[in-house]
């Protein structure tokens, strides 16, 4: 008899999991999401620097006269670093939806298949709107450079 | 009476742990919130270094204000605030903008010196409708006499 009237403790108890149970499951959702937009903000500086800071320093390192070149090729823009005198180049250039360099002798052809990857990246793009000005366009925006070699001198 | 002080101390027991859940659970949001924050601040922040590079290095190739102010603009999103002070926009994709979200304000700030021209650029990068500067660099270039 006793037993089939409803018990304010059983209900009571009932009420305190189920909002228990509740606040872990959105607790977990919200961490979930939020750890998800932080690995994707991580990842897109990641690529940020990567592609743009990459280019950059790369020119920069060997910002001689005459050692950037722009080139066109099967695979778009090819931007050539010569090293130097050594008669050799870094070719960075985008080939199947990446950002790629390889090094090979200045004139060699290009080989994708011994090259390295940079980046994603659906545009690459060179521009040389003046003498000792770079820009270089990737998905990651543009980096503006300026060559110093190619310059007055100043 | 026995049964019933340990049912009042089952309740206010309870209840505590409610609380501290509760409580427990805020303090949890608000960590992941502030992550959350801080993450979109990081890509705000890169974004605005590249912006400004690109500014440092396009007040490296100007030989005057002008000049400077006509490598800048692209699509019209190059303004003159001043005779020294030029604001330029670009989108949240850093592509140039003349409406976009961030505001690049180059100065171009000449000092005659005995046979050249010291130039000195401070470069603010702000984002929306905020005032506060996310990123300032200051760069200087020297111009010859025959440049100037």
């Amino acid at each position: 008899m006793k037993s089939s009237q409803r018990d304010p403790l059983g209900l009571y108890m009932i009420g305190i999991v189920g909002l228990f149970l509740a606040g872990f499951f959105l607790l977990v959702v919200f961490g979930a999401k939020s750890y998800g937009n932080i690995v994707a903000a991580q990842n897109g500086n990641m690529e940020t620097r990567a592609t743009l800071s990459y280019i950059s320093t790369s020119v920069k390192g060997s910002d001689s006269a005459g050692a950037v070149e722009i080139m066109d090729s099967e695979y778009g823009h090819v931007l050539i670093i010569n090293d130097g005198d050594t008669g050799f180049a870094l070719r960075i250039y985008r080939c199947n939806g990446e950002l790629v360099e390889d090094f090979a002798a200045s004139g060699a052809g290009l080989s994708p298949e011994n090259s390295q990857v940079i980046g994603e990246t659906q545009v690459f793009e060179v521009e040389r709107p003046c003498s000792d000005m770079l820009i270089v366009r990737t998905d990651e925006g543009r980096v503006i450079l300026r060559l110093r070699s190619e310059g007055s001198g100043r | 009476m026995k049964k019933n002080g340990h049912i009042t101390a089952f309740y206010v027991e309870t209840l505590l742990l409610v609380v501290i859940f509760v409580a427990i659970i805020l303090v949890l949001t608000n960590v992941l919130g502030l992550g959350r924050r801080e993450s979109g601040d990081a890509r705000l922040l890169t974004k605005a270094v590249t912006l400004a590079e690109n500014a440092a290095e396009t007040v490296a190739c100007a030989d005057s204000g002008e000049a400077l102010l006509g490598l800048l603009d692209e699509n019209g999103n190059a303004l003159r605030k001043d005779a020294a002070t030029f604001d330029v926009r670009y989108g949240a994709d850093m592509a140039p903008d003349a409406k976009g979200p961030f505001s690049v304000e180059v100065t171009w700030e000449p000092e005659q010196g005995t046979v050249g021209t010291l130039v000195s650029s401070r470069i603010t990068v702000r984002y929306g409708q905020s005032e506060a500067p996310i990123y300032t660099l200051e760069t200087a270039v020297y111009l010859k006499e025959a440049e100037r």
